[in-house]
């Protein structure tokens, strides 16, 4: 399956809070934390297991729109994916 | 035979540990703000604890008293203390803390400790103890050195090993050292107050009439040229006061109540990154730092 057809969500075990427009996710389990700046937090607050990353793309595109597309859509699965790495988000399988 | 010592909490119960007597008096069905109140008591028996241990070899001697915890969800569970083994680089586990509900509703909290280093053991115990039942009760434990500015204004200065604390209290003599290893962090009617712990590397200055209002939070950094400081983000301060809030942020429920405690700190009081040199010009500087 193509990475932007899949549909992300935050890891059961990721905690986070916002602060002043800025996420900090946390992973109690391993003492680790992660600051986002505001375009991740803004793709942080849309993992919510129904879109999928293309449709995450399209909205951060809609957000800071003088950002080149293709540029857009690398940053945003490159992000996803140290999520993922660093076990804060899922791709769940279909 | 190498089985952990049973450590289980009556009132007061005693373990012996190597031909040591070791007694701990717990209490439980407190309520408010007792155990915040009951620090210096605790302090004060701790360092008997410790005294003791110098001088004599016996004697042992705890007093906690323990407020019940906000949620009843941590009962049953078990908190560790760890260390990495300097020899095989491997982690082991110091110590066991475990709370559990009797069946007349009584707190009990039970330590079971290391055999071969019991009184390491103890210690760890001790401070993952006060981690987890000062955050039930809205005191946060962190690493961190903290001063008294005559003008009484409370600083701390968080950070791990090797970060300067110890070093930044020694080169202060002018202000009042709460404490430079360990220190407690409570929220009053929006005030945010700083007191002592017994787990300090230097002589403390001693207990204050009452603890100091915290007005900075400055993170230690050994600096190049000069002292400054640097503004740090509220997500960024936060995630290192996480840093430096041992043992208890690893359990999620309990790293939910010290995130929000800390979430208020800093937005409330002034967060910074310290750039210092260790020289005693350093304490100038803090003279100086502004409201």
């Amino acid at each position: 399956m193509d990475i932007l057809d899949k549909k992300p969500v935050r890891d059961s075990n990721a905690m986070f809070r916002i602060i002043k427009d800025e996420a900090l996710i946390i992973l109690p389990s391993r003492g680790e934390t992660k600051v986002l700046n505001d375009v991740g937090t803004a793709i942080w607050n849309l993992l919510d297991g129904d879109r999928s990353v293309r449709d995450i793309v399209d909205e951060v595109k809609e957000i800071f729109s003088d950002a080149p597309e293709a540029e857009v859509c690398g940053d945003v699965v490159e992000f996803l994916r140290e999520l993922e790495v660093r076990e804060m988000l899922n791709f769940p399988p279909e | 035979m190498n089985q952990p010592l049973r450590v289980e909490t009556g009132l007061p119960f005693v373990v012996e540990i190597g031909g040591l007597s070791c007694r701990f008096f717990f209490d439980a069905g407190f309520s408010g703000d007792e155990f915040v109140r009951k620090l210096p008591e605790i302090w004060e028996s701790y360092s008997h604890f410790q005294k003791s241990e110098k001088d004599t070899g016996t004697g042992y001697s705890c007093l906690i008293t323990l407020k019940p915890p906000v949620s009843t969800g941590e009962f049953g569970e078990s908190f560790l203390s760890v260390r990495e083994n300097d020899e095989t680089g491997s982690i082991e586990c110091l110590s066991v803390f475990r709370l559990t509900l009797s069946p007349d509703h009584r707190i009990q909290a039970g330590l079971e400790l290391h055999p071969r280093d019991p009184v390491t053991s103890f210690s760890h115990g001790l401070r993952v103890m006060f981690a987890f039942l000062g955050a039930w009760n809205g005191a946060v434990l962190l690493h961190s050195a903290a001063l008294t500015h005559p003008d009484g204004r409370g600083f701390i200065f968080p950070g791990r090993s090797g970060s300067g604390k110890t070093t930044l209290a020694s080169l202060c003599p002018g202000f009042n050292v709460v404490g430079d290893d360990l220190i407690f962090v409570t929220r009053e009617k929006g005030e945010f107050q700083v007191w002592g712990t017994p787990f300090n590397n230097l002589r403390s200055s001693g207990e204050a009439a009452s603890p100091p209002p915290l007005s900075a939070v400055l993170f230690p950094n050994h600096g190049r040229s000069g002292h400054r400081v640097q503004k740090v983000s509220e997500s960024n301060a936060l995630a290192l006061l996480l840093g430096c809030a041992p043992s208890a942020v690893l359990h999620p429920s309990t790293c939910g109540k010290i995130c929000d405690i800390l979430i208020d700190m800093v937005s409330s009081v002034r967060t910074e990154k310290l750039f210092f040199l260790p020289d005693s010009s350093i304490e100038g500087f803090l003279h100086g730092y502004s409201r």
